[in-house]
Parts: structure tokens; C-alpha cells; sequence
């Protein structure tokens, strides 16, 4: 449905060398468009989808000058490789660090790199983190439904005709900024945003049972919608124990290993409105993170709400991760929510030209700035542009 | 999947809560059942809220009982959203001759049993009923279309006959075709797209609740109120053709009449 690669229209048509393509050479993982996410339309059932990690996506469009809810691609752990076709094209990798392969050199993530036709990149497997964000200079040619560019993956439509990248897809790029001027690179690096912070207690259950001394992720949330669900002991349990995420983990939520909640009286609501990040609590008393592509409504309790702000960090979260949940109020989720806001917001003054571009990538530079792991790390030595 | 619930007696007062979801939503719960009266009053609220236009209110999201606002946390705080709805339900918001989108009324075509309703013989048994008389009873209620939820254009009903009230099966199928008109607990259903389901499937509409051909792709709204019509299989193919082609094959009966009719 609509959702096919179209011409360029009229009103877009500049210079023949601002437009370009990407091709899908081998597909990764789970490749998806998706952006700032679906708005308006879950009072008809349509969760919002859009980019688990929004900050990490925010970058990679920072990288290449677009908009921060811009139309990317996100991987899952790997990307596909791509080719650029047709014309040259700038593109961004961010999110989950790993190494970045451009035509068999491998480079950093959290940077934009220069392709000439028939370059191919590919994001490989991520260090740690389970998410990247391919962004590409322009606008890719795809329709929106109901005003977003995002992969609703269960009804099958946005994106690409509502599915996954796949080996042979062409992407069409149109308004593409003419990549003259140097790459650029985000020295703080995304990832800080989202970077998995290890809980230094030891984690016990409600009886002070030690239940995990491993590393456990900290995940801010508010109380609510339905805590009164539940009994005290189970709000204690929530907040001292370690849970960790279940391979039953993707975009539509995840479920947590751990102590039960109970609840206090009975497991079934009125189904009523999820928000993203909502822990609902079924009857088998295991938590689940309800995430972008969740069902609209549901009827069972929801005991916490993670802040917006710790989204981006939940979602580099996966399978066999711990976390612990931490309550926090009203008035301090807010703030967090504002400064996440002006984060995105001020990342274009956060960038740096990466001077090494792919085609400079030769020996003698490597050498001249001892670049001897082929990874481009700026210092103030080996960054002779700075200022 | 929504579970089984009590219907009760709605309570005269209008009382609400806002209850917290994160720091972009807060849900306005009107109630905790089942009850023409609250989902009434949910639509009244909705309504309310969208004339009064607030600032940082992004989405709002109607239920059985309760209304959810999702705001913008940079453009309004979480108190001023508090005053703001406190005040408009103060100002009447919640009653029920305030500006509500006029139902439409539909008749909906449904062919029962076999593969279009794998469950009507089992549902009718667990029921202590015929088949037909199964049939019977669904085709005689007037459902109204309490909210639309869990998927796409995913149709929740009032107002099943209680002779057909019934707990969900204890094992969900994975997969459940759309169009399939159900029941569960104290609700009927009419689904959309292929989902996982735990209600008993007594037939199927060749009707599209949920088409992104259409200029606008749900066909039903909060309000309405539906009747279904027993179709033998034939008439179902035939239909289920035209649906596919895009074609309208289901109109509402009454035009919105009165000032408030127009849809919003």
C-alpha cells in the first residue's frame, strides 16, 4: 500500500548528481525504516512504532543534516550492506558502537562517510548494544501512512510496503545535501545516551534474598498507571530485584525473568490505554516492558511507566541483560524529559568534521596519523583540522 | 487480549482519576467496569478535550473507561495538564448531552460457523445452547462500539446479549483471521487484521474494519452501533471479492442527524 519507492516529483528535481539510491546487497538481521514515530492514530488502534532508541537516531540524522525523527534505517545488531547506486550519497551510522566495513575497511560508528557508486558499507556486529541507526543525507522516497515513515512490521504497511530491507530493495534519495564538505563525526559519542549504566548494589528480592550481584542496568520509572494493583510487598520486589530480559524481547516489548508480583486483587482490568515503556504485569506475575510496537490497549495492570528519557537505554537492552527498576517523581521524570529534548536538539553543535574521508583512507595517512588499527579515534594530536 | 470481566451498576457519580502513565501520558479514569454510562462519558471527555484545543496534547486515546492523554512533556507540565482537565470536567466535560460524535449505525454481514467461525459449536455447547439460538441472540443485540483498540482498526463491542456472556478460552491461538466477529467475556468484537486471540470466533465479515485504501481507513468509531446479519458462505466469497478490489461494500444506515452529528 503506497508505501513503494517512487520518482522523484517535479517540484524535486535539481541537478541529476543530487539524486541517488541505496541497494540492499544482503540483507542484516532486521533492517527497518522508521522515524520519530506515528502520531495521532492509536485512539483507531495504530501504536506509534518509530525508532526504539530516539536519541541514537537523532545523531545519525545530526551526522548527515537532517531533521532528528528523519526517516532511517534501523538495524538489530548487524546491518544489511548497502550500495550506493545511481550518485553519491551520505550516510550516517550511530547508535550501538561496532565497526563500520566501507568496501572491506572498517571504521567507526557515530560518523557519516562519503559513498561513491558502488561503495558498500555495512554496520557488523555490534560491540555491545543491540541497536544502529543508518541515516542517509536527503529524503528518502517513500510515502508516509498516516503521516510517518515508520514499519508498523505486524499490519504490514509504512516503511518499505510495511516489512523489512530485503536483498534487491531500492531506495530511492532525493534532496540530497551535495556532499562536498568534509564527513562528520559526534566525538561524545551517541552511545553515552544510551550506554547501559551498571548498578553497583547488590540485588536482593523482597526477603533479602540476594537474587543477581552481576551488573544491572538502572531503568528510571514512575508509578502508575495501576500500582494500586498491586500489593506492597510486590512494589518492593519491583524496585529490589534484578530482572533480566527473556529472549522473548523485540520492538513490541520485552519479557522479564525474575521475582513475581503479586497482585492485589486479581489480574484482570478493563483494558485501558499503554503507553510506551508501560510494565504490565499478567497473570503469571512476570513483568513486560511494553515498547514502540505494542498493542494500542490492553488488560492487564501496569504496576510502572519507564521514563521517556531511559527509553534510548532500554533499547539497547537484550536478551540475558539485567536491569533494575527505580522509581522516580513526577516533577524529576519531567526534567528528564526537557533535557533529553534539549540534548537532541543542540547535537549539530556537537559535531566535528571527520577529516579522513573514505578515499583518503591510504596508507601513508594511516602511517602519518598512526591510525595503525584503521580506526579513526581524534585526538589533538592526530587532528590537525581542529579549530 | 482484553480478559473476562463483571459487568456492574454504573455509579452515579462522576468521579474520575488521573492516573500517571510515564511523563507523556496520564490516563483520565472515569471507571473500573464495563458500563454504557462511563464510555459515554469517555467519549463526552474526548470530545471536550479536543475542542478545548490544550496546549502539548499530542493524542487521546478513548477506552472502555477511561480517556488517555498523550502530551508533549516540553510544552506542558504534568500539573498544568492536571488543571486543565480538572477544569474542564468541572466546566461539565464528563456529561452526557455535551458535544458527542453522533453514532452512525451499521449492519454488518457475518457468515457463522465452519471455517468462518470455528468456535460456534463449541461456544454454543460450553453456552448450553443451539447453535442457531447462538446465532440468533447475536443477531438480536444492538452492539455499540465501545472503543477501538489492540491493533489496527480492532473493533471493541457493548452489549452482548448476557445469555452469551462467556470466559475466553484458556489457550489463545496464535492466529485469528481478520474480520472475525467474536465474543469474550461480557464484549463481542469484530477484529482487522491477523492477531493472536483467546475469544471464542463465531464467524466472519467480508468487511474491512481496517483499509488503507480507503480515504479513511477505520470504518467504525467509538459511539456507533452495529447489528449483524447472518450471510450464507456464497454471499461471504462474493463480498470478501469486492472487499479485496477496495471496493465499499458496507454503508452506515442513518446519516448523523442533529448539529452535533458531523464526525469529528
Amino acid at each position: 500500500m503506497g508505501s513503494t519507492p517512487t520518482n522523484m516529483t517535479a517540484g524535486e528535481s535539481d541537478t541529476p548528481r543530487r539524486r541517488a539510491a541505496l541497494r540492499i546487497v544482503q540483507a542484516g538481521p532486521l533492517d527497518l525504516i522508521q522515524d520519530g514515530g506515528r502520531i495521532g492514530f492509536q485512539r483507531y488502534g495504530v501504536g506509534p512504532s518509530g525508532a526504539m532508541d530516539s536519541r541514537a537516531l537523532a545523531v545519525a540524522n545530526a551526522l548527515v543534516g537532517n531533521a532528528p525523527d528523519a526517516p532511517a534505517i534501523e538495524f538489530l545488531q548487524a546491518s544489511s550492506t548497502i550500495e550506493a547506486v545511481d550518485g553519491p550519497l551520505r550516510i550516517a551510522v550511530a547508535g550501538a558502537p561496532g565497526p563500520v566495513d566501507l568496501n572491506g575497511r572498517v571504521w567507526e560508528s557515530n560518523r557519516s562517510f562519503t559513498l561513491a557508486p558502488g561503495d558498500r558499507l555495512r554496520a557488523g556486529p555490534r560491540s555491545e548494544g543491540q541497536r544502529g541507526y543508518i541515516a542517509v543525507a536527503g529524503r528518502f522516497c517513500l510515502t508516509p501512512v498516516m503521516g510517518s515513515y515508520s514499519t508498523h512490521l505486524r499490519a504490514g504497511f509504512g516503511g518499505l510496503d510495511g516489512r523489512a530491507l530485503a536483498p534487491g530493495d531500492i531506495l530511492d534519495v532525493s534532496g540530497a545535501a551535495p556532499p562536498d564538505g568534509p564527513d562528520s563525526l559526534f566525538p561524545d559519542d551517541a552511545w553515552i545516551g544510551g550506554r547501559p549504566v551498571a548498578a553497583p548494589e547488590t540485588a536482593t528480592d523482597a526477603m533479602g534474598e540476594i537474587t543477581s550481584d552481576g551488573p544491572a542496568t538502572v531503568i528510571r520509572v514512575l508509578a502508575g498507571p495501576q500500582d494500586d494493583h498491586f500489593t506492597p510487598e510486590a512494589i518492593e520486589t519491583f524496585t529490589r530485584s534484578v530482572y533480566v530480559i527473556s529472549k522473548d524481547a523485540d520492538r513490541m516489548g520485552y519479557r522479564l525473568t525474575g521475582p513475581t508480583l503479586a497482585h492485589a486483587d486479581g489480574y484482570n482490568i478493563v483494558s485501558d490505554a499503554i503507553a510506551t515503556g508501560s510494565v504490565q504485569v499478567p497473570g503469571a506475575g512476570t513483568p513486560i516492558i511494553l515498547l514502540a510496537d505494542r498493542q494500542t490497549t490492553g488488560g492487564f495492570p501496569k504496576i510502572a511507566t519507564v521514563v521517556s528519557a531511559d527509553l534510548p537505554r532500554l533499547a539497547q537492552l537484550g536478551p540475558g541483560d539485567g536491569l533494575r527498576f527505580r522509581f522516580v517523581s513526577a516533577a524529576d521524570a519531567a526534567k528528564l524529559a526537557v533535557a533529553d529534548h534539549d540534548w537532541k536538539a543542540g547535537l549539530p553543535s556537537h559535531l566535528q568534521p571527520a577529516v579522513l574521508r573514505p578515499e583518503d583512507m591510504t596508507a601513508e595517512h594511516l602511517l602519518e596519523h598512526n591510525l595503525v588499527t584503521a580506526f579513526w579515534q581524534p585526538t589533538d594530536d592526530n587532528f590537525p583540522f581542529r579549530g | 487480549m482484553t480478559p473476562a470481566i463483571d459487568a456492574r451498576e454504573a455509579s452515579d457519580e462522576k468521579a474520575y482519576r488521573l492516573l500517571p502513565a510515564g511523563d507523556r501520558a496520564v490516563t483520565v479514569e472515569l471507571g473500573a467496569v464495563v458500563d454504557p454510562v462511563i464510555n459515554a462519558r469517555v467519549r463526552a471527555l474526548d470530545a471536550a478535550i479536543a475542542n478545548a484545543a490544550l496546549p502539548g496534547i499530542i493524542e487521546a486515546i478513548p477506552t472502555y473507561r477511561s480517556l488517555q492523554l498523550v502530551y508533549d512533556p516540553v510544552r506542558i507540565s504534568p500539573e498544568d495538564l492536571r488543571d486543565h482537565i480538572d477544569a474542564l470536567i468541572r466546566d461539565g466535560a464528563l456529561d452526557d448531552d455535551h458535544a458527542v460524535h453522533q453514532g452512525r449505525h451499521w449492519t454488518v454481514p457475518v457468515a457463522y460457523g465452519g471455517d468462518n467461525g470455528m468456535d460456534l459449536d463449541s461456544a454454543a455447547d460450553l453456552l448450553g445452547l443451539s447453535a442457531d439460538d447462538v446465532m440468533d441472540l447475536h443477531q438480536s443485540a444492538e452492539f455499540t462500539v465501545a472503543m477501538i483498540g489492540f491493533q489496527p482498526g480492532f473493533t471493541y463491542l457493548s452489549g452482548l446479549p448476557e445469555a452469551l456472556h462467556l470466559s475466553r478460552m484458556d489457550t489463545p491461538r496464535t492466529v485469528t483471521p481478520s474480520g472475525s466477529v467474536s465474543i469474550g467475556g461480557i464484549q463481542g468484537a469484530i477484529s482487522s487484521v491477523v492477531a493472536p486471540s483467546a475469544w471464542h470466533l463465531l464467524g466472519r465479515t467480508p468487511v474491512r474494519a481496517f483499509d488503507l485504501r480507503r480515504e479513511d481507513p477505520f470504518l467504525f468509531r467509538p459511539g456507533d452501533t452495529i447489528r449483524f446479519s447472518r450471510i450464507d458462505t456464497a454471499t461471504f466469497g462474493e463480498l470478501a471479492k469486492r472487499a479485496d478490489r477496495g471496493e465499499d461494500i458496507l454503508a452506515p444506515e442513518t446519516p448523523p442527524a442533529g448539529p452535533n452529528g458531523a464526525d469529528a
